[in-house]
């Protein structure tokens, strides 16, 4: 019998995963597990690096190296582990509370340096492990366990900020449209600098329930209405955009020099000298 | 490079870590720990080796665990206030068993407090900073050849059991330059971690049996291990519902350095013998000690020191049977009495404790402590 | 603390090379001639403009207090270095160097004191005002017993590339020269 990309990329004893049913996090994980596979990357020598959250989780399954970190930590960590070892291939899952709030100092500085890591940001719009509690990317009046009367805080927008802090590549999927999502993680692993993927994904059980938005197939369907690709958004009007995500490759630039790749200028001047 | 040389301490901790084969540093700029970030930035890249300034102290610990699981000899030195933002991912590199260094030159005060003086106000932080409970592997050097030596020494044994290792320097040690002989290479031991050499799928990243060192893979060796900051079983990977499992992984941290004092643990004794009056006293402070004794053993009294070089784990036992023999128990320290309470549990009721502190940013004079010395004898 | 037991301060304004002058003398001292030595030297803000200061100790045995206690010599290379660092010295025997040019009040009760024109030395001998420190350094180990003359000028050029050995020599043995006319 052939074997299956999963066979290769997952550890079975550690499944089942313990995502609660309908969430995103495990149509997160194929598109990873496939991007690696058509990166032709070694698993040997790829690195995956997480935080604390649900969909940090991923790691767990994943038959690679997995280096499981501290809530906000992983871009930190990864950074240390690609210096140490630049022909690794190191991949970040995080999520938004993980990547934009308590390690958003890391993830903009990872961005500023454009070290070769491929960050995948599980973006579901509120904290799920700990219950549902509003995150920095919870758009305005969404109703989460800390924001029961809509939230009031203004969200970021992944992508603009990533781009803003210098990553040169910078795509948006949605995980209802898995083979895109899985193209952009795909281009991100192959992008020799800093990627960001802004994975859109649905918290079911939390954030669609506190917010009356339906069943997980309900929830994915709201995406046909509320995503638009980028080509067509740019054809539209900024008003036709209120209220939509727009999907798609963002940045995707070469003009910077990677980082590992700078720090080895580095040790040629310094042994020059 | 070798022969004696006149270095600060900083420039001894930065010379040791490279001669104990240091080859990735993280950190970010403090005083009075700053050069050696410095030294580092300029004498690592000439060796191939790392340098990395990270965004802040969070960063700079959890790159040098990142670094270390990828096979690096990583380091990061910091003061006060780096080292209170490196307790969260330094209890990672406990938990994970990822061998490190950490300097911490101490400075006084908590928050900011003063940046360029002395203190020892870290010597509990060093062993209860992080969360939950575990042990840890603190040295503390005397003098600038001890701050070299030491160094290497807090490499060897986070390779040997590994685990993050923490050197205690302070701000008048880190500046002050003393004669340091730096040893032929062929002179120095250094231990480097095992590596496994069994089957990938027979790896065992955490095996702790009889509480010895399970090899460690780095990052792209064939070997696809899980590294977790969750309490976890010899694969690696989680266990948090089975309560003999947490225990065995967290008595493991335990065991893995008590089953090694004898290997861990170093301290030395001046004048100690037959002392009525026993010293307590670790760090730069421990010299001035030694001139008072001097001073007070010429006119007849019986006092010596016991001055921890391993601070944790304590090295209790020598000091206890020390202890047992003294009339009076003295500690000599620049804070407000931390080794005073650990050495209030090898006290009995017949002993006196008489803690000298200081906590304005000098070091503790000869003179103050020979008048604590005729106080008490 | 034994009877060879030393205590130095090397005093001046930033940039006329207070730092060096204690390298250099930790080196002829502790390397050279190989003592125990601890070199102590102001930091920080301090250290850039305002008098600045190194500090040097040497001993035969082991120091065990890094700090001066009680100087036996001190250099003062401006009225501020004068005024801020000579409180606490030796007054019986111990031994105050400064620039005569740029300190005009020295204490009183220093029984031996010395002003030499080091930074005019310098002038004159090498035409550049900054080796005035290494005119000091010459006329230092004449006067004090920190190190000896030949152990400090090995250090000083172990301190610079051969192309300015020359320059340095002249003016060691300038200060050299100036201070034993005086003794």
């Amino acid at each position: 019998m052939k074997e299956h990309v999963f066979d290769r990329y997952l550890r079975p004893e550690k499944l089942k995963t313990m995502w609660c049913p309908g969430c995103g996090n495990g149509i997160v994980l194929q598109a990873i597990i496939r991007a690696l596979d058509e990166s032709g990357a070694d698993p040997d020598k790829v690195v995956v690096v997480s935080g604390v959250g649900c969909s940090s989780r991923a790691v767990n399954y994943l038959n690679t190296c997995g280096l499981h970190t501290n809530h906000g930590r992983p871009i930190a960590y990864a950074t240390g582990v690609k210096m140490a070892n630049p022909a690794l291939t190191v991949v970040v899952i995080t999520g938004d509370g993980d990547c934009t709030s308590i390690g958003g100092n890391h993830f903009i500085h990872g961005c500023r340096r454009n070290i070769d890591l491929t960050v995948v940001v599980v973006n579901n719009d509120n904290y799920g492990m700990t219950g549902g509690q509003y995150s920095p990317t919870t758009p305005l009046d969404a109703m989460t366990k800390t924001s029961v009367y809509g939230s009031y805080e203004p969200p970021f927008d992944v992508c603009e900020l990533a781009a803003g802090a210098g990553a040169t590549y910078v795509a948006r999927g949605l995980t209802y449209y898995p083979v895109q999502l899985k193209n952009v993680i795909l281009n991100g692993i192959r992008h020799k600098g800093f990627s960001v993927i802004d994975a859109m994904s649905d918290c079911t059980s939390l954030y669609g329930r506190l917010n009356r938005l339906g069943d997980a197939p309900t929830m994915m369907k709201r995406w046909e209405e509320k995503a638009v690709p980028l080509a067509k958004a740019r054809t539209l009007p900024p008003e036709a955009l209120a209220g939509k995500i727009v999907y798609g490759e963002f940045v995707r630039s070469d003009a910077r020099r990677e980082y590992t790749e700078k720090y080895a200028e580095v040790i040629r001047r310094a042994q020059e000298v | 490079m070798q022969g004696d040389r006149i270095l600060t301490g900083n420039e001894a901790c930065t010379l040791g870590a490279l001669a104990a084969g240091m080859n990735f540093f993280a950190g970010y700029p403090i005083t009075p720990a700053t050069e050696i970030a410095e030294l580092s930035s300029e004498l690592l890249p000439k060796r191939g080796g790392t340098y990395m300034q990270m965004e802040d102290e969070l960063a700079s610990i959890a790159a040098v665990i990142g670094a270390s699981t990828a096979g690096a000899k990583a380091m990061t030195a910091t003061s006060g206030p780096g080292f209170s933002l490196m307790q969260e991912n330094l209890s990672y590199g406990m938990i994970a068993e990822i061998p490190c260094v950490l300097i911490d030159v101490m400075r006084q005060g908590p928050c900011q407090g003063v940046a360029t003086v002395p203190a020892q106000g870290d010597f509990m932080q060093s062993r209860w900073g992080t969360h939950g409970d575990h042990p840890v592997i603190v040295l503390v050097p005397n003098s600038v050849s001890e701050a070299y030596t030491e160094t290497i020494r807090a490499f060897n044994l986070s390779e040997a059991y590994r685990t993050p290792v923490i050197v205690l320097s302070d701000a008048t040690l880190a500046h002050m330059s003393e004669k340091v002989r730096i040893p032929d290479v062929s002179e120095l031991t250094i231990v480097n971690r095992k590596k496994p050499t069994c089957d990938p799928k027979d790896y065992l990243p955490f095996s702790n049996e009889n509480h010895q060192i399970a090899p460690m893979a780095s990052f792209g060796d064939g070997y696809r291990w899980f590294v977790s900051g969750i309490v976890h079983d010899d694969t690696g990977f989680p266990v948090t519902n089975r309560p003999e499992a947490i225990r065995d992984s967290l008595d493991h941290l335990l065991g893995k350095l008590r089953d090694h004092l004898a290997d861990i643990e170093s301290y030395e004794e001046y004048r100690a013998e037959d002392a009525e009056i026993l010293i307590l006293s670790a760090g730069l402070v421990s010299r001035s000690a030694k001139s008072a004794i001097d001073r007070a053993r010429a006119r007849g009294v019986r006092v010596g020191l016991f001055r921890p070089v391993t601070l944790w784990p304590f090295p209790e036992a020598r000091f206890s049977a020390l202890c047992a023999r003294a009339k009076t128990v003295m500690t000599v320290e620049m804070n407000g009495g931390q080794l005073a309470e650990v050495a209030a549990k090898y006290v009995d009721r017949d002993q006196t404790l008489r803690p000298v502190t200081q906590n304005d940013g000098t070091i503790i004079r000869a003179e103050t402590i020979f008048d604590a010395i005729l106080e008490v004898c | 603390m034994s009877e060879q037991h030393y205590e130095m301060r090397f005093g001046g304004s930033g940039g006329q090379g207070m730092m060096l002058m204690g390298d250099v003398m930790a080196q002829a001292a502790g390397i050279q001639e190989g003592k125990e030595v601890v070199l102590l030297k102001s930091y920080g803000p301090e250290a850039r403009g305002g008098a600045c200061r190194s500090e040097l100790i040497t001993d035969t045995e082991a120091v065990n207090y890094p700090a001066l206690t009680r100087p036996d010599f001190v250099l003062a290379m401006s009225q501020l270095a004068c005024d801020s660092y000579t409180a606490d010295m030796d007054r019986e025997n111990g031994v105050l160097l400064t620039d005569a040019e740029l300190v005009h009040t020295v204490p009183a009760d220093v029984k031996h004191a010395y002003a030499i024109p080091l930074t005019r030395i310098a002038r004159e001998e090498t035409g550049r005002p900054i080796t005035a420190n290494v005119v000091a350094l010459g006329a230092i180990s004449v006067l004090s017993r920190g190190a000896g003359e030949d152990a400090v000028r090995a250090a000083v050029l172990s301190r610079f590339p051969e192309k300015l050995h020359a320059m340095n020599l002249k003016a060691f043995n300038a200060g050299a020269a100036a201070a034993r006319a005086l003794l």
